[in-house]
């Protein structure tokens, strides 16, 4: 992949990108139809004109995410609206993102690596992050509990646990993560024993 | 004052010229109606902290204290009153069925037999475990030997539920059911504190354990509020 393609691809991956995507492949859908939906099912997150569905589209249509739904076209009297569905491209898209983001865990890497000689830095780093993942477990509980009025196998209850496991193992990972460096860092930081004297000659 | 009140607890074992520190200077304070998960790994001290809160295991250093009695004093004989402790093993030698299990603690406190009995098949029943009353324990899954233990220790209606990793093993499509059982005896007014081997949802705190060392917000550092959701506390039997 070149740098250029590269960089496209990191700025397609914003979340008004994410969630038109999602929504298209729902069901193949124009413009408005999905800016209407968008607005029922992010408004107050995250809050944009018509327009930007469109900007949306386009970078969409430029990665190869969604094409054209020709069969699906609909038209009004005034002009013919492109309706657009979901390719197959789509799935590797949706599995690269679940990944992680490579360019977030360098940028960390890169940040720790500012404070490597500074241990007590480093330990009250990892004592927030440690906080942070704690803090993000009390909040798995709303995404575990059933959608009230809705049957346990219903597709939203499925995605949510599914995506609540992944949250879940993730943190898992993140916690033995915690602990191995605390252990480094204090094995680091602790002062050396001491040693017997050195009997004299 | 709150419910549990455990301050700078330090535990010790020795073991010929080894000693091990499995708590140090642990402060912790449950309220009634908390939902506490401790995460930890083996030998982190997650068992010992559950009985240390107790009364099973004396500290070294520090205090341990349920509803104003400190638990180093023996004649308070918290457990089986004002704290359950559930255990997903059975002994074969307090009765046949699931239902005997669960209806020995009230056996013992002079309940008569039949309606220790009835009292006992209502908590299976509110465990989602009323399919086992009948069953010899050793017969149950872990997820139903699971529910059957947080019966037997809830038949008593103790104000602190104390669990070993209850989900410990448990098919991951069982334990989700398991933590809202959990929820809703906190939602009751029952303290829950539990040990956990792997982050779990459900608990309103969850601290970590490691190396005898508790981190988190293990005491509440806000004033006491009331709180949004009405609890409904029945009154102990």
């Amino acid at each position: 992949m070149t740098a250029a393609r590269a960089r496209r691809k990191e700025q397609g991956r914003t979340p008004v990108n994410a969630a038109v995507l999602g929504l298209v492949i729902e069901r193949p859908s124009y413009g408005y139809e999905v800016w209407r939906r968008f607005e029922a099912r992010f408004g107050g997150v995250i809050d944009v004109g018509a327009s930007r569905i469109y900007q949306a589209f386009d970078g969409l249509l430029a990665d190869g995410l969604i094409e054209p739904a020709q069969d699906a076209a609909v038209s009004s009297r005034r002009q013919p609206r492109p309706c657009y569905r979901a390719t197959r491209a789509h799935r590797a898209w949706l599995a690269d993102e679940l990944r992680g983001d490579p360019a977030r865990l360098e940028l960390n890497r890169r940040l720790l690596a500012t404070a490597a000689d500074d241990v007590p830095t480093l330990l009250e780093v990892v004592g927030r992050y440690e906080q942070a993942c704690l803090d993000e477990m009390t909040e798995l509980r709303a995404d575990a509990r059933p959608t009230p009025g809705s049957a346990g196998g219903a597709p939203e209850a499925m995605r949510d646990r599914l995506l609540t496991e992944e949250r879940r193992l993730v943190l898992e990972a993140r916690m033995k993560w915690i602990l191995f460096a605390r252990r480094q860092l204090e094995a680091v930081g602790a002062p050396p024993r001491r040693q017997p004297p050195a009997e004299s000659s | 004052m709150s419910l549990l009140e455990l301050t700078h607890a330090t535990k010790r074992f020795t073991s010929g010229q080894r000693e091990t520190l499995a708590l140090q200077d642990v402060s912790l304070e449950l309220d009634p109606g908390d939902f506490v998960a401790v995460y930890g790994l083996r030998r982190s001290g997650r068992t010992t902290l559950l009985r240390v809160v107790a009364g099973i295991l004396p500290l070294d250093e520090g205090t341990a204290r349920f509803d104003g009695r400190d638990l180093a004093d023996r004649s308070a004989g918290a457990l089986g009153v004002g704290i359950g402790y559930c255990s997903p093993t059975f002994d074969p030698a307090h009765g046949g069925t699931v239902t005997d299990h669960v209806a020995v603690a009230l056996l013992a406190r002079g309940v008569g037999r039949s309606r220790a009995c009835a009292r006992a098949e209502e908590e299976l029943a509110r465990a989602g475990a009323s399919g086992c009353a009948n069953l010899d324990p050793r017969e149950l899954h872990l997820d139903e030997l699971v529910r059957a233990g947080i019966a037997r220790a809830l038949v008593t209606r103790p104000r602190l539920l104390l669990l070993d990793e209850p989900t410990n093993g448990v098919d991951v499509l069982q334990r989700d059911g398991i933590l809202e059982l959990l929820r809703a005896a906190a939602d009751g007014g029952t303290a829950v504190l539990m040990t956990v081997g792997e982050p779990l949802g459900g608990p309103d705190r969850v601290l970590a354990l490691d190396d005898g060392r508790l981190r988190g917000h293990a005491v509440q550092e806000q004033a006491p509020v009331l709180p949004l959701r009405p609890r409904h506390v029945e009154p102990v039997a």
